[in-house]
């Protein structure tokens, strides 16, 4: 019989039996919330497969009913890329169109490589603070017709958030497209976005997939052929981001209760997204907090509105490479979790905010932001139970295989959910690995993903408020690397 | 087997349970690997048979595409050719399905007698039932692209079969029911407005402006016939395709409609006035500014069309009341209307600015590289 000096038995068995049984509870929803949320998505993404059997998007391209995009592209210290990224962007298949490029005070010659290769001259944009932002320094139009689309914004330093909301100042279209400059966007993503917004008139946003650019053959700001990463960590991404959009956003999307659209690349009503504030400069996640705000917004104003969702692959990015960097990313990504939950904790099971009150964000808050801690103290509880020698053999090897088996059978969901929607991995070899990478993700890759989200909320209780350097090899370096290789 | 059998009695409930989910999963994840390659497999073997079925037809249609088309029957030749047709694609689902759009794919980039003929295959080889069977399914998605075939493929002997899918459940169906309509109706296009009382989304109304603009412009109905449609989505879109198509005969109609109690209406039938250039609606344009000072979209749009349409200076001066207006789009679209508007109009311009309010404006507004 084993006793402790400081604790009647019944006492800690009575706690085993607690903790056992929450931690059991939190995994049988998490894991049911996951497998509807797939189930939903699926149903989903074939309807709008046949759906879209009809549709010729490039009619919208020729038509004068199209309306105006603005596309914002923040740029901070880009000067190795920024003429390939801005010639790629004035390529894109869309006829009535902006491309507003920020420089956002970077510390190189960013701004003295824009203006000689697009012939630009400081202009007298008369530019209003509807947001109010940092020093707008000057406004740059091209003398060049060819270029008569583009727009640089020189100004003062002041963060992600900050340069967006100068494009929405400065932008004179209806619809604003907000992406990350060093991200390739298909030729005819705008075609595509723009649709539920010509769909419905209550589409406040609409989102697309972002996939996982490494090892890619890009040509030209272009993307030629897709190809799996080489290296096993932004690999491990392909996967989970195949999970998250595919898997996931669809279905939320379905149930328009949609929180989330990547900073990559989303399309907003720029009336709404100013109405509502513009982007917020006082998070790192100011993606999702803008979309959750403009959302609020649609409540409180009692409008009816939709976000919408699209699973096409639209935008590739470049993933980060290497476990330092990915860890910064991790980092910020937990930290602007947590923080527009918190600017927007009004919602947590309010029935004023309908389907976003009582699902959408309860969903985030116990799933998205709490799993980390649950898992991590699930990690420290079953060490402790290993220190004091009560882990039952008996019942921990197939509870960690039903875990693990449950992890593996959703990564397969969702490649099976990839090879019969879009197809973008063709080779066969490349599917055997990523099977490898799905056997290999819940024991290599994702305890590190829970470390860094936890590491993330521990530097916000320290205050840490910055981004975090994020180095990129960046798509034209690869190129040359290839060539000097062949 | 016994001892497995013994064994797995022995075990705790739990357990049994945590062993069962790992089974189910394990199974289920190996389930899906099957399926992907297996569809990899099905998908890669009916590529492989359309192409074959594909470059089979296609040889016999280019001959039939090149013969001349006339009412009298078929020469031989090209009676040897739709049987061969006809033998290479039997009774197969498959063989209907990709010659029906091939069909439609050719047809797209013909017109006259190719195309004729092309619609005459599709009818002879009976591919008109075949679609028209899709039109009268159950499933959504295969109804749709019945009624899409059969549209693109000019057969108005459904014309009614298609009607009667205007007001579908679903969406999809009732978009292309409608879109066929609007097809197949050539002599009095889009009569069924008249009785259209479903919603007509932006999409749809760019279908039709790009399937109007590609059609024979004297044959374009009188959208004014729709201003008072009892269904908003419709009167819009008349308006709309009044300003798209220039129909200057509507202009009476259009300065009537400043009165609707409608917002949006009155929004479109500026816009509209403005873009056809109908200077004889400057006097009751410019009369709706104080009515519709409170409204920054309205006066933006009346600040915007007098720009284009007035003429005399008590145009002039409702625009230079404009630029007193709170809102600031107001007051730089009226700045930028009397910019536009010679040099009368550039003179109240300047002289509203004595004190220097407007400065940065004007300087936008005659910066020649922000002239939109």
């Amino acid at each position: 019989m084993w006793k402790t000096p400081y604790f009647n038995l019944d006492d800690m068995n009575a706690f085993y039996f607690v903790v056992n049984v929450l931690i059991f509870i939190y995994a049988v929803a998490i894991s049911s919330a996951y497998l509807i949320l797939a189930v939903m998505s699926i149903l989903e993404m074939r309807t709008y497969m046949r759906k879209n059997y009809f549709v010729d998007h490039k009619m919208i391209l020729s038509s004068p009913l199209a309306p105006g995009i603005s596309l914002i592209a923040p740029a901070y210290n880009e000067a190795l890329t920024i003429i390939d990224n801005v010639k790629s962007l004035l390529s894109i298949m869309y006829n009535n169109y902006e491309v507003i490029i920020i420089n956002d005070g970077s510390k190189d010659d960013t701004l003295a490589k824009l203006v000689p290769a697009f012939d630009l001259v400081k202009v007298n944009f008369d530019v209003q603070y509807n947001v109010p932002t940092k020093n707008v320094r000057g406004v740059y139009k091209s003398r060049n017709l060819a270029f008569k689309k583009l727009v640089v914004v020189d100004k003062e330093n002041g963060g992600k958030a900050d340069a967006l909301n100068v494009g929405l100042n400065v932008s004179k279209k209806d619809l604003v497209a907000c992406i990350d400059v060093d991200c390739i966007i298909e030729p005819d993503a705008l075609l595509k976005m723009v649709k539920p917004f010509l769909e419905k008139r209550e589409v406040i946003a609409s989102g697309g997939v972002v996939r996982i650019a490494n090892s890619c053959v890009i040509e030209e700001g272009r993307l030629i052929e897709v190809k799996l990463p080489e290296k096993l960590l932004p690999r491990m991404q392909v996967l989970e981001y195949i999970r998250a959009f595919l898997l996931g956003r669809m279905a939320w999307s379905k149930l328009n209760g949609l929180l989330l659209i990547s900073g990559a690349f989303g399309l907003f009503k720029r009336e709404i997204a100013l109405a509502a504030g513009g982007y917020n400069h006082n998070t790192v996640g100011e993606d999702m907090e803008l979309v959750v705000r403009m959302r609020r917004h649609m409540h409180e104003m009692n409008l009816k509105y939709i976000v919408a969702y699209i699973p096409d692959p639209l935008c590739w990015t470049e993933a980060p490479a290497d476990a330092k960097i990915l860890s910064r990313q991790r980092n910020r990504w937990a930290r602007g979790t947590f923080e527009t939950l918190k600017i927007h904790r009004k919602l947590f099971f309010n029935p004023r905010y309908g389907l976003m009150g009582m699902l959408s964000y309860p969903f985030w808050f116990f799933f998205e932001y709490l799993s980390p801690f649950i898992e991590f103290s699930g990690f420290l509880f079953f060490l402790f139970l290993v220190a004091i020698g009560r882990v039952n053999g008996l019942f921990f090897v197939p509870l960690t295989l039903a875990v693990y088996c449950f992890a593996l059978f959703m990564s397969m969901f969702a490649l099976y959910a990839e090879e019969t929607s879009f197809f973008k991995y063709t080779q066969k070899r490349d599917v055997m690995k990523m099977i490898g990478v799905a056997l290999l993700e819940p024991i290599w890759f994702h305890p590190r993903v829970v470390w860094w989200s936890l590491k993330g909320n521990i530097d916000l209780i320290k205050g840490k408020k910055t981004w975090g350097e994020m180095t990129r090899q960046g798509f034209v370096q690869y190129k040359k690397t290839e060539k000097k290789v062949a | 087997m016994i001892d497995i059998i013994e064994t797995w009695s022995d075990l705790p409930s739990e357990v049994k349970v945590f062993i069962l989910i790992s089974l189910v999963a394990l199974c289920g994840a190996l389930l899906f690997v099957i399926f992907l390659f297996s569809s990899r497999q099905v998908k890669n073997s009916l590529k492989q048979k359309e192409s074959v079925l594909r470059s089979r037809f296609q040889g016999s249609l280019n001959v039939i595409m090149l013969m001349e088309s006339s009412d009298e029957e078929p020469a031989a030749s090209a009676q040897f050719y739709l049987s061969q047709l006809q033998k290479d694609m039997g009774e197969s689902r498959l063989a209907k399905q990709v010659m029906t759009d091939q069909l439609i794919g050719l047809k797209k980039n013909l017109v006259g007698a190719s195309a004729d003929s092309l619609t005459n295959v599709f009818r002879k080889l009976r591919l008109n039932a075949f679609s028209s069977g899709k039109a009268a399914s159950f499933s959504w998605s295969t109804r749709a692209q019945g009624l899409f075939e059969l549209a693109q493929m000019d057969d108005k002997d459904s014309f009614e079969r298609i009607k009667s899918n205007l007001h579908a459940r679903n969406v999809t169906v009732r978009e292309e029911a409608f879109m066929a309509l609007v097809k197949l109706d050539k002599d009095s296009s889009l009569q069924f407005l008249n009785d259209y009382h479903a919603p007509l989304s932006q999409w749809m109304e760019m279908r039709i402006h790009q399937h109007l603009s590609n059609s024979d412009k004297r044959k374009l109905p009188d959208f004014s016939q729709w201003y008072n449609h009892s269904n908003l989505d419709v009167a819009l879109f008349a308006l709309n395709m009044t300003k798209q198509f220039r129909q200057l005969n509507a202009v009476q109609k259009l300065i009537a409609l400043l009165d609707d109690p409608n917002k949006s209406k009155v929004v479109l039938t500026i816009d509209t006035l403005g873009d056809l250039d109908a200077h004889e609606a400057a006097n009751p344009v410019s009369s709706k500014m104080l009515e519709f000072w409170d409204n920054d979209v309205l006066s933006r749009r009346i600040a915007k069309t007098l720009g284009k349409i007035g003429y005399a200076e008590n145009h002039w001066k409702v625009l230079s009341g404009y630029l007193t207006h709170p809102n600031y789009s107001v007051r730089f679209e009226a700045a930028q209307s009397l910019y536009k508007s010679g040099n009368q109009a550039k003179y109240i311009l300047n002289r509203a600015n004595s004190e220097g309010s407007l400065t940065t404006i004007l300087m936008h507004v005659e910066d020649p590289l922000l002239q939109s």
